[in-house]
């Protein structure tokens, strides 16, 4: 009976205890949905799939897809598509696991999370630890267990359910939505993942959805705790930059500058002042070339509006800054500021200065792969993709320490138009889009003067003297092999 | 078997009606109940003299390891209630009972049918309250947690068609795998940080105790005599679920998980083992040490188990004592041909037992499996082959006690140690089913024989092949 006490006095503690930790719950679908994506529309589109589809996903993926159709949840914001995601029923040892399969306009894995689970054991399955592997992922990847993913021990069977089904989600958006040469949507991988360096094996990685694209950061630390909460304080400050630059949020505070800023001048943040200033500077050292006033000119594209009377909706010359109450005005109806890039370089740079004060050594912070800033003491790695084959390397860039490699690409992003898929790159200019497999990277000091840069170069190449280094490649390189140190200037047309 | 059935009866339906209470004050959820279950065969072909009989088991031929049947009926988010019962080397079972009238008077008669040895029962039956934030109360018959082996026995989760000396067939856990004990506890597990996890078990048990078995032997001699033999074989066995023990164990387990990649976990068992009617009180600790790792494709687990029972000596003297304070009347010793013949046996009560496994498989998965007959139609065949090396001590065993008149009058003590080295290669179609090979060489390292197989030899080399499911 001596340990009779001891049953009854141990659970009051843990009860106590139990409700700090984090409570495994299940999901409906709009509660995923709205994890995954926040606020945003969400259409549903069923492919039914015949029996060619079924040979074509067999033969790509390895997998059977006995099913009669799927529905692809396309989530939306002011008309741009954000991501798409799949409930997947995959079989775990006698019962189906519930799951969404959330994935980017870049054909990666955003998130993956368990809906219901049924099965008696294996639960484990619907830990952070165990879906965070799949972040990233690409059909080109192996997505198998003991090669890329790591088995949940004693949750063998529902591990592999979950990775079998997040590989035949990939393969059933490649499928319906596939990635190939001009009509692809987005390219799947922009400029690839950075590559480490030799001598740094081992280093930290996270990866998390944010500004609307997969935001990636590779750092050394001293130990994984470390890494991990100096990656969770810069990805913290990314996520409160999203909230102030983000054009797809009507809370954040730029939707609030857009709306207000007609009627009266709107007192704005530090950080929105700062890219506002830097903004009308580079448009008017661009010549116009990059302007976030563009916004109007996208609008009437989706719609297929008269491109000149929304050209006189631009133009950085309407908007008044006023540096001593530091307010922002628009001095234009229908005027409209979207930061794009620029916000993501600016975050980039926020969040290398994290990482600073949080003494990492060395860093590489890549955002969507369009922006990629290194820092700390130890050069990266940096691999351009090539435009005609984005899975194959057209350039393998050696960055030095605190320098930022920005990619712009008339394949990076596309929009929708009447007539067909355009590049979501505009010339202010004329007001159309950017024609043909082009992309441009600069190398340079600061990530927001890398953003201006790439545009500028692909726009205006008279821009080109203005980067540190740069370089240009179009779809079927011609010229001599790029110098893996770039000390001078290659150029592919 | 009542006295096993009706407490457990009692506890299923009290469960019950807690879980059905309680649930219907939880949100809706979809309620489930699934049953499963798994198995394994397995053929031994060993150098053991032929004839020779193998205590404990080890012969050439088929076996008919064991049939699992599992229950898990979830009934709402929060309650759950397990359940799984074996059956072992068994077939059949047939009790037949009955009374009849003839020439005038009445005629009792009970037959028992089956073949050899076997046995049915049940290996847990736990209800699970979940209280949130992954903790749980876990109440019935559950398994004590001390080192892996006990906890993970589902024979599809192994890929050897034999388990270890350590939890099985050279015990150093108090009770050969599968162990089970009544009594309720904590179940649960918290994050630390993003990668790491913590989970622990932590039950309090009626525990171990030594029990006996009634060993009834009926052996013809010469002509027109006979002899009946009744042997008392007194062991370490799971403790009573009947009411009748005292909640005298705990048993925990502490498991770290710093990636996903494995765990190591440090566990116990604390209790006593003595029964009360030998009025004297010896306590059994253990303390166990396991871990699994993973690096790519290749795995390696492990267990390691020190058990210390005590002074055994002072166990061996007080069944002197209560022996020779108890008295047999027999009549018929003097009155026909029938010579009768009570033994008392103290099985593997050692003063110390302890030993490891380890295990090291790679996970293959060959592209040509799937073109083969063998992987063709699977989504994931793979070939795992596996070594094994065991290592089992008994210190001090008590392998001869004589007495008289209550007091001990010789006590023959033997240490004994064995390693056993077994290689093989296991095919899984599936994860759930498995297709085992091995070769298996036991080595005697001190005593006078091995201890399993319990023959007097240096060695032994076998050959296994067996099949593993579960569904």
């Amino acid at each position: 009976m001596r340990y009779g006490l001891f049953a009854f006095a141990v659970p009051a503690g843990i009860l106590t205890f139990g409700h700090t930790c984090e409570a495994q719950v299940f999901l409906t679908e709009d509660q995923a949905l709205r994890s995954l994506f926040g606020n945003c529309r969400i259409e549903r589109r069923e492919k039914a799939l015949t029996d060619e589809d079924r040979q074509a996903l067999l033969k790509a993926t390895g997998l059977r897809f006995p099913e009669s159709s799927f529905r692809f949840l396309v989530a939306e914001r002011n008309g741009a598509t954000i991501g798409y995601s799949l409930v997947m029923n995959e079989i775990g040892k006698s019962e189906p696991i519930t799951f969404m399969v959330a994935m980017s306009p870049e054909h990666r894995v955003v998130d993956v999370l368990v809906m219901v689970f049924r099965e008696s054991r294996g639960a484990e399955i619907r830990e952070k630890r165990f879906l965070r592997q799949f972040q990233g992922k690409k059909s080109a990847d192996p997505i198998t267990i003991d090669n890329d993913i790591v088995n949940y021990s004693g949750a063998t069977l529902s591990s592999k359910a979950i990775t079998r089904g997040v590989k035949r989600a990939l393969g059933l958006f490649n499928h319906f939505y596939p990635v190939s040469g001009s009509s692809q949507r987005v390219s799947p991988a922009f400029m690839l993942p950075a590559l480490p360096m030799p001598h740094q094996i081992g280093t930290y990685r996270q990866v998390r959805y944010m500004m609307g694209t997969l935001c990636d950061i590779r750092l050394h630390a001293d130990s994984s705790a470390h890494a991990s909460a100096a990656a969770s304080a810069a990805f913290s400050e990314i996520r409160r930059l999203e909230k102030v630059f983000s054009a797809y949020d009507a809370e954040s505070e730029l939707s609030r500058v857009n709306r207000e800023a007609l009627r009266a001048s709107v007192p704005v943040s530090a950080d929105m002042w700062k890219l506002s200033r830097a903004a009308v500077g580079y448009a008017k050292a661009t010549g116009g070339v990059v302007d976030v006033t563009v916004g109007p000119l996208l609008k009437a594209l989706r719609r297929g509006d008269n491109i000149e009377e929304a050209s006189r909706r631009v133009g950085i010359h309407k908007i008044a800054l006023d540096a001593q109450n530091r307010t922002v005005r628009f001095m234009a109806e229908g005027l409209e500021m979207d930061f794009g890039g620029l916000a993501k370089g600016y975050a980039t740079r926020r969040a290398a200065e994290v990482l600073r004060r949080w003494d990492i050594p060395s860093a590489l912070i890549n955002l969507g792969g369009s922006s990629i800033l290194t820092q700390g003491a130890e050069g990266w790695l940096v691999g351009v993709a090539d435009p005609a084959s984005p899975n194959r390397y057209a350039a393998i860039i050696s960055v030095k320490p605190d320098t930022a490699v920005t990619c712009s690409g008339t394949y990076e992003r596309c929009i929708e138009t009447p007539t067909g898929l355009v590049s979501e790159i505009i010339d202010p200019r004329t007001g159309q889009p950017l024609t043909g497999l082009r992309a441009a990277v600069a190398i340079t000091a600061s990530p927001v003067l890398g953003e201006v840069l790439s545009k500028a170069l692909l726009l205006n190449r008279s821009a080109r003297s203005s980067a540190q280094e740069f370089l240009l490649v179009t779809g079927r390189p011609e010229g001599p092999a790029i110098d893996p140190h770039l000390s001078r200037t290659a150029l592919f047309t | 078997m009542t006295f096993i059935f009706r407490p457990v009866l009692v506890l299923f339906t009290v469960s019950s009606l807690c879980a059905v209470a309680l649930a219907q004050s939880t949100p809706a959820a979809e309620q489930s109940l699934h049953v499963g279950g798994y198995g394994s065969f397995r053929f031994e072909g060993n150098d053991i003299p032929d004839r020779q009989f193998v205590p404990g088991g080890s012969a050439k031929g088929f076996t008919f390891r064991r049939f699992v049947l599992t229950t898990d009926s979830k009934l709402s988010d929060r309650l759950r209630v397990y359940s799984e019962t074996e059956f072992e080397r068994l077939l059949e079972i047939e009790v037949e009972k009955k009374a009849t009238r003839e020439s005038g008077a009445v005629k009792f008669a009970q037959e028992v049918e089956g073949n050899s040895g076997g046995e049915v029962s049940i290996e847990q039956l736990w209800l699970q309250f979940d209280l949130g934030g992954n903790q749980a109360i876990r109440a019935g018959i559950v398994l004590p947690p001390l080192g892996r082996f006990n906890i993970n026995h589902d024979d599809d989760y192994w890929d050897l068609p034999r388990r270890t000396l350590v939890d099985r067939d050279a015990p150093a856990v108090p009770v050969k795998t599968a162990w089970r004990e009544a009594g309720a506890g904590l179940v649960g597990s918290f994050n630390l940080g993003r990668q790491s996890k913590v989970s622990y078990q932590a039950y309090v048990l009626g525990g171990s105790t030594l029990d006996f078995n009634l060993e009834n032997v009926a052996q013809t001699r010469v002509p027109g005599r006979s002899k009946q033999e009744l042997e008392a074989e007194v062991r370490l066995k799971s403790g009573a679920v009947d009411g009748t023990k005292n909640a005298e164990a705990f048993s925990w387990r502490l498991a770290v998980s710093p990636t996903l990649a494995g765990e190591i976990a440090v566990s116990g068992y604390h209790g006593k083992y003595t029964p009360q009617f030998l009025s004297i009180s010896e306590p059994i600790n253990s303390l166990g040490l396991d871990g699994k790792w993973r690096f790519g494709k290749f795995e390696v687990e492990g267990e390691g188990i020190y058990s210390a029972f005590g002074n055994t000596q002072t166990v061996a003297a007080a069944f002197a004592d209560a022996v020779a304070n108890s008295s047999v009347e027999t009549s018929s010793a003097e009155a026909s041909p029938l010579e009768s013949e009570i033994e008392i046996g103290l099985d593997g009560l050692a003063r110390r037992r302890y030993g490891f496994w380890t295990d090291f498989k790679y996970h293959w998965r060959p592209g040509f499996l799937k073109k083969t007959f063998l992987g063709k139609g699977f989504e994931d065949p793979q070939i795992i082959p596996i070594l094994r090396y065991e290592r089992v001590w008994i210190n001090q065993e008590i392998e001869e006690l004589a007495f008289r008149g209550g007091a001990i009058q010789g006590l023959d003590l033997v240490s004994r140690q064995q390693h056993r080295v077994t290689a093989g290669i296991n095919y899984r179609p599936l994860q759930r089913v498995g297709f085992q090979f091995a070769y298996e060489h036991n080595g005697r390292r001190a005593g006078d024989r091995l201890i399993f197989p319990e023959v007097a030899v240096g060695s032994s080399n076998g050959f296994l092949m067996g099949v593993t499911f579960s569904f």
